[in-house]
C-alpha cells in the first residue's frame, strides 16, 4: 500500500490541476489569467527549498554518523531539488516572456537564482571528481552546507534590497497582496503542499533505487 | 426576409471564432487530468516494482 503522503500528493496536485484552471481568479493587470500561473511556477520554488532543506538535514546526519546512505539521501534530495529549479526557471522564463516582455530580465532575483542554481551543479560536479565514497560524501556534505544558507541569501535577501520586477521583492507589492484573495488561496496552499509532496516522493525513489545500485556495487 | 437570413448567417459566423469563449475549456482540464494520471499510475507502479526489488 502507498505511503498517506504519495496519495496525498496524487489527491493533491489532480485538485491544483482541475481547480486551478476551473475555479474564477480575481481580475489583475497584465497579469491577466496567467495569474493562474501561482499554482504552478511558484510551488517549483517552494518545493525545490524544502528539498534543499532535507538535502542539508542529512549532509548533517551524515557528517555525524558517517553513514553512507544518509549520503545517498542527501545527494537524491539535492538531485529533485534541482530539477524542481529548472522546471521553475523554465515556467519563469514562459511567463516572464508573456508578462516582461522577455524571457530572461537581468532582474536581481532571476540572476541569484541562476547563481545559485550553478553552485549545486558545482556540488554535483564536485561529487563526480571524488572516488572514493567516503571522502565524497564527507566532502560534498560540507559543500552542500555552504551552499544553502548561501542560495537562501542570493534569492530571498539580496533580490529584496533592490529594485526587481519579481513579486515580492524591492519595492514591488508580492503575491501576498492577491493572495490575501481567498479565491487564489483555495488553490494556492494545496498546490504548495501537493507538488512538495511530489518532489519527495520522486526523491524517495532516487534514494530507493540509488541504494540498490549501491548494494549491487558492494556485491560485485 | 433575405435580410433576417443574411443577418442570421452574419451573425453566426462572427461568432464561431470568439476568442475569449471559454466554451470546451473544461476539455483541455480532462485532458490535463488524464495526463497526470496514467503518469502518476506509471509512478505507483515504479514504486511497486521498487518494492519488489527491495524485499
Amino acid at each position: 500500500m502507498l505511503k498517506w503522503w504519495k496519495i496525498a500528493s496524487i489527491v493533491l496536485v489532480l485538485y491544483t490541476l482541475i481547480a486551478g484552471l476551473l475555479l474564477p481568479v480575481p481580475q489583475l493587470p497584465i497579469l491577466a489569467q496567467s495569474i493562474r500561473n501561482l499554482y504552478y511556477h511558484v510551488p517549483m520554488w517552494f518545493g525545490m527549498l524544502a528539498l534543499l532543506i532535507a538535502s542539508a538535514v542529512y549532509a548533517v546526519k551524515g557528517l555525524g554518523k558517517k553513514d553512507l546512505l544518509m549520503d545517498i539521501r542527501s545527494e537524491s534530495y539535492a538531485k529533485i531539488g534541482m530539477l524542481y529549479g529548472t522546471i521553475g526557471l523554465l515556467t519563469g522564463m514562459v511567463w516572464a516572456k508573456n508578462t516582461w516582455g522577455a524571457y530572461w530580465t537581468n532582474d536581481p532575483k532571476l540572476n541569484s537564482a541562476a547563481i545559485g542554481m550553478l553552485m549545486y551543479a558545482a556540488y554535483f560536479v564536485l561529487r563526480g571528481s571524488i572516488e572514493d565514497e567516503e571522502k565524497k560524501a564527507r566532502i560534498s556534505a560540507v559543500y552542500n552546507l555552504f551552499c544553502l544558507p548561501v542560495f537562501i541569501v542570493l534569492i530571498f535577501v539580496l533580490p529584496r534590497l533592490t529594485a526587481s520586477l519579481h513579486p515580492g521583492n524591492g519595492g514591488n507589492p508580492g503575491f501576498n497582496s492577491y493572495d490575501l484573495d481567498s479565491r487564489l488561496r483555495m488553490v494556492f496552499y494545496p498546490a504548495v503542499t501537493g507538488w512538495m509532496l511530489l518532489g519527495f516522493w520522486l526523491a524517495d525513489i532516487q534514494i530507493r533505487l540509488r541504494k540498490l545500485e549501491f548494494k549491487k556495487e558492494r556485491e560485485d | 426576409m433575405k435580410h433576417f437570413i443574411l443577418n442570421q448567417v452574419q451573425q453566426h459566423s462572427s461568432q464561431m471564432p470568439s476568442a475569449d469563449s471559454t466554451e470546451k475549456f473544461y476539455v483541455v482540464v480532462g485532458v490535463i487530468a488524464i495526463l497526470f494520471v496514467g503518469i502518476v499510475t506509471y509512478l505507483v507502479s515504479m514504486d511497486k516494482r521498487l518494492k519488489k526489488l527491495e524485499d
